[in-house]
């Protein structure tokens, strides 16, 4: 049959209804084998939403299927000698709080988030205490909220995109989000330390952590191998909206460059992971070129956003993996 | 398909040449020196730029305690080591095959051939793992189990006992081996068994087999080259019978099991696709490739029999045959690297073949490589395909 994305047999109790925007190639060959064929792969009874991938000794990947039309996404618990540190939440849907408990054996847990994605945001509320970018604060704090979640459902309270039982959605509790600058140092006992490296670019406080002991750097969303769409412009109404850019990005990746001594393996928020830092500069150089001329775009995509508006996206391939996507306002920092 | 006009194409192609070229720029250098700011004039752009890139310009960066630039070890059982790649391989590919060799549940070594990793696909479908002897991809060869008969697609440089493990994972069926092309890394082994099917345009290359065609993996003081391994290994040539056939050939592997040549040309003059209609599954041999799909030229055929058919037209109009019976099969097999993928790929594949054959400079970005001695460079270039990575062609300015 002629199609694309066909059913992936996957672990997780929830079931896909529909995507929004269709995913590339290489990201569903990818997910396909890594979700029908890897070992390591367990589904607990405490959460039945999230399959748990061991990458390494100490590193599960959780992951969850998107509640909207968006990607599937990726959850990093990171164990450390005396903390453990989970970096985003995704919808929080079914018992995070538990699974993390079960998978670590009980230990204390430091929870941040790279960004204000409702996938990467809206189980903050099953925590008492989550950390983030200080750009992102505001947004973080007004999207993970009573209600956050309605938009998942029709007017008859019917899923719209993936189906699963909504009384398995977190209650929203008031939780402390702490928002921190670019370089905080999270300690996970002894010398283990994880380091905030604000990079902008998708959301104005995105930011990616770089483990520095194990040599991982979880690149959120500001990395992925289907878009990455780190030239999004100011939200309207949103602060710190002149770091959502292009520009900005590529002079926070470029100091991040001069570091690929520090760290090894990528894990993004969204697709394939476990990518050799090399990957960096190939994003650093469709950047300038973008930069250079935001008219070197390889093609444009209208694209629906979930609430319905329409936006005019350029995407530009980056050399050995997937596209950059910008907005005309998404380039330059706006001008003062 | 094709959402921008011809003009905006030539000034993304300019914009890439002049990096490509000033730059390592970019890549380069980025770093201390700098590239050109969003408010430079472009006027350098356009002056011709004389500076090469050179892959190995592209890494002044810091690279972790130990590690090498890229591509690095992937855990292995295999009894074979690395020792070198030619050319780096892209990131996609790599993470890739770093997961499925790393975490697959299904991957087995078998005693009989510790060359090869064995990979379950399907109930009856194998992917047969083996690493390049050469500095070029690691290589897959696909074993169909059929009711009655099995069939073997390619058979890598024969490393190990490629028959003997072959015959222990259908239990001693009869096998029928077929070549999608005659390139060292999928007919080298062929000797290994008595008969082989392939394209008829493939069989004088085939003919063209010898004893010493391994040589060339070792240097002169009798060392492996690229790929660690023991050199008695390797096959004793003897003739083996070469079967050529014509497109729509159809194996018969019982009980209503069929498997069929599409002719595709291409990568080689008698480059073939098989298709396994059982599974739904299209073998496409090399051309398509996740890293760079290398599937003809705009103008520069292969010497050779029926080399003419390696022009990137030709491969076009088969890939225009494939997509037409698109309701045959779901999943795409290439032979290197990524693979089980939808078959929705095919219409970006053509749409860049089209957007190359219709303006040849189109091209995304080149690399031109310095042989040794040479005056003048061989220059590759490189179009993008949505959603997976590059096709790789050559062309001569008229």
């Amino acid at each position: 049959m002629k199609g694309q994305m066909w059913p992936i047999n996957g672990a997780s109790k929830a079931k896909r209804i529909q995507w929004g925007a269709p995913q590339n190639q290489i990201s569903w060959a990818y997910m396909k084998m890594l979700r029908e064929g890897n070992k390591t792969l367990k589904v607990y009874d405490v959460n039945p939403y999230v399959e748990v991938y061991q990458f390494y000794d100490n590193l599960y990947g959780l992951f969850n299927q998107n509640c909207d039309g968006a990607g599937d996404v990726w959850m990093w618990l990171i164990i450390g000698p005396q903390k453990a540190m989970l970096i985003d939440t995704a919808f929080g849907l079914g018992d995070m709080k538990g699974l993390v408990d079960r998978i670590t054996g009980g230990m204390p847990l430091i929870v941040a988030n790279t960004h204000i994605g409702p996938d990467h945001v809206l189980g903050n509320c099953r925590f008492d205490t989550v950390y983030c970018h200080e750009y992102d604060y505001e947004a973080i704090r007004d999207r993970c909220k009573p209600g956050a979640w309605d938009y998942l459902f029709d007017r008859d309270g019917k899923n719209i995109w993936l189906d699963f039982d909504r009384r398995d959605l977190p209650v929203y509790k008031d939780y402390q989000l702490i928002p921190v600058k670019d370089g905080h140092v999270f300690n996970l006992g002894g010398d283990y330390n994880v380091e905030l490296v604000w990079t902008a670019g998708h959301t104005p406080g995105h930011s990616m952590f770089l483990d520095k002991k194990s040599r991982y750097l979880f690149a959120g969303d500001d990395v992925c191998s289907d878009v990455t769409g780190c030239g999004p412009g100011p939200s309207p109404g949103r602060p710190n909206g002149q770091h959502a850019n292009l520009t900005t990005y590529r002079d926070c990746l470029k100091r991040l460059i001069a570091r690929m001594d520090e760290f090894d393996y990528l894990f993004p928020g969204h697709f394939m992971v476990n990518l050799e830092n090399y990957l960096l500069l190939n994003l650093y150089e469709a950047l300038n070129e973008i930069i250079a001329d935001p008219n070197s775009y390889d093609y444009k995509v209208v694209q629906t956003a979930g609430d319905g508006t329409k936006r005019e996206r350029m995407h530009k391939f980056v050399k050995g993996f997937g596209t950059i996507a910008y907005t005309a306002n998404g380039v330059y920092p706006p001008k003062i | 398909m094709k959402n921008q006009n011809r003009e905006d194409t030539y000034m993304s192609t300019n914009r890439r040449h002049f990096f490509q070229n000033v730059g390592a720029g970019l890549a380069g250098l980025g770093l201390s020196t700098a590239i050109p700011s969003a408010g430079t004039a472009l006027s350098t752009a356009a002056a011709p730029v004389k500076e090469t890139k050179r892959a190995a310009d592209s890494f002044p960066y810091p690279v972790g305690p130990g590690r090498s630039k890229q591509m690095w070890p992937i855990k292995s059982e295999l009894k074979s080591r690395r020792i070198k790649f030619d050319t780096p391989q892209n990131q996609i590919s790599w993470a890739y095959m770093k997961e499925l060799r790393e975490h697959n549940k299904t991957k087995k070594i078998y005693p009989i051939n510790p060359y090869v990793e064995v990979y379950q696909f399907r109930d009856t479908v194998f992917g047969l793992f083996t690493e390049n002897c050469d500095g070029m991809g690691d290589v897959w060869m696909w074993l169909i189990n059929g009711p009655e008969r099995a069939m073997l697609i390619d058979t890598a440089y024969g490393l190990g006992d490629i028959k003997g493990l072959v015959d222990q994972l259908t239990g001693g069926k009869p096998i029928l081996v077929a070549n999608t092309h005659e390139h060292y890394d999928h007919a080298y082994g062929n000797c290994r068994f008595d008969r082989v099917y392939c394209h008829e345009y493939l069989a004088p290359y085939l003919q063209a087999q010898h004893e010493h065609m391994w040589d060339y993996l070792f240097d002169d003081f009798g060392d492996n080259i690229w790929l660690e391994f023991d050199r008695n290994d390797l096959p004793k040539f003897r003739k083996y019978e070469i079967v050529g056939v014509k497109d729509g050939y159809k194996f018969d592997l019982g009980g209503g099991h069929e498997v069929e040549l599409m002719f595709t040309g291409g990568h080689s003059a008698g480059h073939a696709a098989y298709l396994d209609k059982e599974n739904r599954i299209l073998f496409t041999g090399d051309n398509i490739c996740s890293d760079v799909s290398g599937c003809g030229s705009v103008n520069v055929p292969r010497p050779g029999p029926h080399g003419e058919n390696t022009l990137l037209k030709v491969y076009r109009e088969n890939v225009k045959r494939q997509i037409d019976r698109m309701d045959e099969f779901d999943y795409l097999f290439p032979c290197h690297f990524m693979v089980n993928i939808e078959n929705n790929l095919l219409p970006n594949i053509l749409e860049a073949l089209d957007e190359i054959l219709a303006n040849p400079e189109a091209y995304d970005y080149k690399i031109e490589r310095w042989a040794k001695g040479a005056t003048e460079p061989t220059v590759r270039y490189f179009k993008f395909i949505k959603g997976f990575s590059v096709i790789g062609y050559t062309y001569r300015k008229a």
